[in-house]
């Protein structure tokens, strides 16, 4: 599968910032979308290799849609970004099926070698 | 593992000290080629730093982690530092070693114990005042990082940027936002809380205002915006040892990782964040002879500017932009290397080419306009230069006002250089701004006025030599000579050779260079 990602973030500024990291590092971004739902449009279309997302977003909880990412694209990768920094939601990520998950604020350097695992 | 030799090891170390102990990404990379050396101890307290000055660096971390269990193999250290900090009853240092090494394993019995036995001792590491906040974040207990905090207090910047995070992390954004304008106001030099903000900002939807926060944070360190990995132990595999003393420091970065290109590359773009331009080169040089790729031959490029080496520059954009003939800031950089060099019809075409890849940008419409005055087409450079100050930058507004003076048009290049002065000017272009006004009125007949303008340019920047002499002839040609002679006095106690400062050659990242006018 080729280096691809999937962004989901409701914050624009994360969304650029992370998007535009992830390309200079040779990511292709399929989507950089700012709803679940679009996440989820794109990932059906795209199956990429990884979806980055955040625990909240504008119109669901980010902890469902990594259930529904595993449900649509099983082979996807899903990266937790968020600023929640409750240990228990960590916890939830992880057993959601979640491969990484980091928070928020993260330099762009950190998360490209978070993802380095499996650009290969 | 290579072993160093002791003129190597010498070398390696010398290159600790140079790091900037608050920067985690330089720290760590180079712990990797410390540890590829054979200098472990340095190598763990490299790697232990990094992860104590910034908790969320979980590489470092895991870096320490094994290193430290190699070395525990062949020698217990651990049991050593703590013997030594027993045997020591007064000194702080075990005891911050003792921390640092404990937080990276995650010991939170140990890590309470010498955070409190150093901070007892007086120990100076502003780390070390905040590693139970910092471990209590990490694991996510954001009640006991605020206990911690209220006991540590935050009447600094730091705990105010603590205080923001742990509200950050809870989803209050707004005590979030204002904490961290408080740790920003305090400690505007603390790229960390330029991030934070900038990453508050962004979840509230203040874009433009988290992307000015970022480059802050970028700018102190730019480390933040390096969008390359950074080095773990188990990224490369070491080569044999090198030939003893013939090696210098420059060869060891190199080696450091023999196969990879990208670890090269990423040793040479680190080593030139620190301000090494020599290991830098060698790094990106024999990166380059593996996979040539465009942002390490652009710092090669960059590299050989800085060092007025300006044919070398020349060659490495000239070579660039035959690989990538469709890219407009390579070929505005090959522009400004060949202006430096003063061939004029050189960088002309060269800005041309760029403009036809990206007609409208400022930067290259502004150095294209430098170029036309530089070779006297003053009638070709002034509508190149106001489409230029349009959207242009601060320099290229400052040139096109210089051009448009040079070519008669006295009110415009006024108002340019008025508009600039009114719309906060950074400290450096204030005196530069009084003066070119300076020269204007000069050039006009104001003398009162050219007077005045220059003045303030002295005031501004007191060893600002053309300044004092504008100021002296202004003064000289209102008939005031021996006023003219005392400023000519402090315009060559200032500098005896008088260098009036001219147009900016602007690039795409962010460096300009200033040419004689």
């Amino acid at each position: 599968m080729a280096a691809t990602v999937l962004l989901c973030d409701g914050a624009a500024f994360v969304r650029d910032l992370f998007g535009d990291a992830l390309e200079g590092a040779g990511w292709t971004v399929v989507a950089r979308a700012e709803t679940g739902e679009a996440a989820l449009a794109a990932l059906r279309r795209h199956r990429p290799r990884v979806a980055i997302l955040d625990v909240v977003l504008p119109d669901r909880d980010g902890l469902a849609l990594i259930e529904e990412i595993r449900i649509a694209a099983p082979d996807t990768a899903v990266v937790i970004c968020t600023s929640v920094g409750d240990a228990a939601v960590r916890t939830a990520c992880a057993a959601s099926g979640a491969a990484v998950v980091l928070r928020k604020p993260v330099a762009p350097a950190r998360l490209i070698e978070a993802l380095q695992a499996f650009a290969r | 593992m290579s072993q160093a030799s002791t003129r190597e090891a010498g070398l390696l170390l010398a290159l600790l000290d140079r790091v900037d102990p608050a920067d985690a990404e330089q720290l760590n990379n180079l712990g990797v080629v410390l540890h590829r050396h054979g200098l472990t101890a340095s190598a763990i307290e490299a790697f232990s730093t990094a992860a104590v000055v910034d908790p969320s660096f979980h590489l470092a971390r895991r870096n320490a982690v094994r290193a430290l269990t190699e070395r525990d193999g062949t020698q217990p250290c651990l049991d050593a530092y703590r013997a030594q900090a027993a045997s020591e009853p007064d000194a702080a240092a075990p005891w911050v070693t003792l921390a640092r090494l404990a937080f990276v394993r995650g010991d939170a019995a140990e890590l309470a114990t010498a955070v409190a036995a150093a901070r007892r001792l007086g120990a100076t590491e502003a780390w070390c005042r905040w590693l139970d906040v910092a471990e209590a974040v990490e694991v996510g207990d954001l009640e006991a990082a605020a206990s911690a905090l209220a006991v540590e207090g935050r009447e600094d910047a730091a705990g105010w940027r603590w205080a923001a995070l742990i509200a950050y992390r809870r989803g209050d954004l707004r005590a979030a936002r204002e904490r961290i304008a408080v740790a920003v106001a305090r400690g505007p030099s603390d790229p960390d809380a330029h991030l934070l903000r900038a990453f508050v900002l962004g979840d509230l939807g203040e874009t433009a205002a988290a992307r000015q926060a970022y480059q802050s944070a970028v700018l102190l360190r730019p480390s933040v915006g390096r969008v390359e990995p950074h080095l773990a132990l188990d990224g490369g595999r070491p080569r044999g040892a090198p030939d003893g003393e013939a090696n210098d420091a420059r060869t060891v970065v190199a080696e450091a990782a023999p196969s990879r290109a990208a670890a090269r590359r990423a040793i040479g773009l680190a080593a030139l964040a620190m301000g090494h331009t020599a290991v830098a080169e060698r790094a990106l040089e024999s990166a380059f002879a593996v996979v040539p790729d465009v942002r390490g031959a652009t710092a090669l490029a960059t590299i050989a500017m800085g060092r007025g080496d300006l044919a070398t520059a020349f060659r490495w954009f000239d070579r660039l932009v035959a690989e990538h003939p469709d890219d407009a800031v390579l070929w505005n950089a090959r522009g400004v290397a060949a202006h430096r060099l003063g061939r004029w019809a050189e960088a002309e075409a060269s800005y041309r080419r760029a403009l036809t890849l990206a007609p409208t940008d400022p930067l290259v419409l502004g150095n294209l306009a430098v170029v036309l005055a530089h070779q006297g087409r003053l009638a070709d450079a002034v509508p190149v230069a106001r489409a230029a100050a349009v959207a242009g930058p601060r320099a290229v507004r400052r040139n096109a006002a210089g051009i448009l003076a040079a070519a008669g048009a006295v009110p415009e290049a006024h108002a340019l250089l008025s508009a600039l002065l009114a719309d906060a000017p950074t400290r450096e272009e204030v005196p530069l701004l009084w003066y070119a006004l300076a020269r204007l009125a000069y050039a006009s007949g104001a003398m009162a006025s050219a007077r005045t303008s220059a003045e303030r340019a002295t005031l501004a920047d007191p060893s600002f030599a053309a300044a004092w002499h504008l100021q002296a002839a202004a003064l000289d040609t209102a008939g005031h000579p021996i006023a003219a002679a005392i400023a000519t006095d402090r315009g060559l106690v200032a500098a005896p050779i008088v260098t009036a400062p001219g147009y900016e050659l602007v690039t795409h990242d962010g460096s300009s260079e200033r040419r004689a006018g």
